[in-house]
């Protein structure tokens, strides 16, 4: 049989996982997990080496998510891919990586909203802070971002990964990478929500006026 | 407040937001009948939702760039097994027992058992168990690559080459001869069990042909079986499968 058509005929990675269970604490039996972990370690080394941009960091995370994940093996009921599940072990120790590195000097240039003094950012955010309905604002920043800023925006700020990062992550080719859509983010936002900040104050406004005129009947 | 804390609590999950788990496990679950429910309706119109999806498929859909793969390959060659075990044989379905053979026996005569006669056969049992246990040893299994003197129990093959905790694939296969074989059948098979390749020697060894050194890659598992074979082209003994891992040091 030739030896191409046979490559392609293994187990699915839920048939390995199924028969090492089934011959759990039987010798050879880890040649179906060994094998089932050793299709997924490359996409773990890689992602892991995204996220911290220095080999030995990433050697030593994608230990820890690999072991881990065999650790908690038993949890995973096959509701999803094992990839799947495997990401969202991959993701919580990663990002909890980002998170206790976050404390320690950042290099330069990777704050941009600090650094870009043309736009009057923090103006529209305080008015946010005021009185904020985030679903509305949402909407606001939705209606003004293209879909990568708005994704570098999210993952920036909302799961404080480092523009670099981003940059890796998404495979952004652009020269500044994820730094250049946060920068045009910016742009875009502060009129888009200064507008809506000057909508919102005109409408309550008019409803004070209105409650007045309704007093003074 | 600084700035990017304000951002920060704005891009915080809103309490519509699923779990990370349910979020992807939904991801690839289809729409229930081809509906949208207000889970799926609320994730296409999340931004939060929408970018942790980008972030699974970040992890589910990259390829390495060529600057990547020297970095990507040094941490691979460094992630040990998750499962560490002697490489041995992959144990057969069990041979069922006694007690399992009996009981389908009876179970072809739909008869009346009473108490003392099911007891009767439970004694039976227990005593031949006992006789079985105690006259009865494990049949000895040989470590893959374990050199030494013939060991033919049970009609086993016992490998000479070593075929795991090798870089490279040794030149040549080589086991323990048996009386009477005019020749043995080389089989490679995957982990599942599907055959690889086959090949004939007529004596005690061989060369690895080039399609079966194409697939023993690093890191990858496939089993070798070897089995002698008589003139009349019945099977007189075998090697049962043998784990063949290379760059598993």
């Amino acid at each position: 049989m030739p030896a191409t058509t046979l490559m392609n005929s293994g187990l699915s990675d839920e048939a390995l996982l199924e028969r090492y269970r089934a011959h759990a604490g039987e010798a050879g039996s880890e040649v179906w997990i060994n094998e089932l972990f050793s299709r997924h370690q490359r996409k773990v080394a890689l992602w892991c080496l995204r996220m911290t941009s220095d080999r030995e960091t990433a050697l030593d995370l994608s230990q820890e998510v690999l072991a881990r994940a065999f650790e908690k093996l038993d949890t995973f009921r096959g509701d999803s891919k094992f990839s799947t599940w495997l990401y969202t072990i991959a993701r919580f120790h990663c990002l909890n990586h980002l998170r206790s590195t976050a404390s320690k000097p950042k290099s330069e240039g990777e704050d941009p909203l600090e650094q870009i003094e043309d736009v009057n950012f923090r103006a529209a955010f305080e008015a946010i802070e005021a009185r904020i309905d985030r679903r509305e604002i949402w909407k606001v920043i939705q209606g003004a971002l293209n879909e990568t800023e708005l994704k570098v925006m999210m993952l920036h700020y909302g799961h404080g990964i480092p523009l670099g990062r981003i940059t890796s992550l998404l495979e952004l080719d652009n020269a500044s990478g994820a730094k250049a859509f946060i920068v045009s983010a910016k742009r875009r936002l502060e009129p888009a929500l200064s507008r809506w900040k000057a909508r919102t104050e005109r409408q309550q406004r008019n409803r004070s006026v209105s409650h007045g005129d309704d007093q003074d009947v | 407040m600084s700035e990017k804390r304000l951002a920060e609590n704005l891009f915080e999950p809103t309490p519509e937001c699923p779990s990370i788990e349910e979020l992807v496990s939904l991801s690839e679950s289809p729409k229930s009948g081809g509906q949208a429910t207000p889970i799926h309706r609320h994730i296409a119109d999340c931004p939060r939702c929408q970018a942790e999806l980008a972030l699974l498929t970040s992890f589910q859909e990259a390829e390495a760039t060529p600057e990547e793969q020297a970095d990507v390959g040094w941490v691979v060659d460094r992630l040990p097994k998750v499962a560490e075990g002697q490489p041995a044989r992959v144990a057969a379905e069990p041979e069922p027992t006694i007690w399992v053979r009996l009981r389908s026996w009876l179970g072809q005569f739909n008869l009346f058992r009473p108490l003392p006669v099911m007891a009767a056969i439970a004694a039976l049992v227990v005593l031949t168990i006992g006789i079985r246990e105690l006259t009865n040893t494990a049949p000895e299994l040989r470590a893959p690559g374990q050199t030494g003197g013939l060991i033919m129990r049970g009609g086993q093959i016992g490998l000479l080459t070593p075929l795991t905790g090798i870089d490279s694939l040794p030149a040549v296969l080589e086991w323990e001869p048996v009386a009477g074989a005019v020749r043995y059948e080389v089989i490679v098979r995957y982990v599942d069990g599907a055959e690889a390749a086959r090949f004939t020697a007529n004596s005690s060894h061989t060369e690895w042909p080039g399609d079966v050194r194409a697939l023993a890659t690093p890191g990858r598992s496939l089993f070798i079986e070897v089995a002698a074979i008589d003139p009349a082209g019945n099977q007189l003994a075998t090697s049962g499968r043998q784990l063949l891992k290379l760059g598993d040091n």
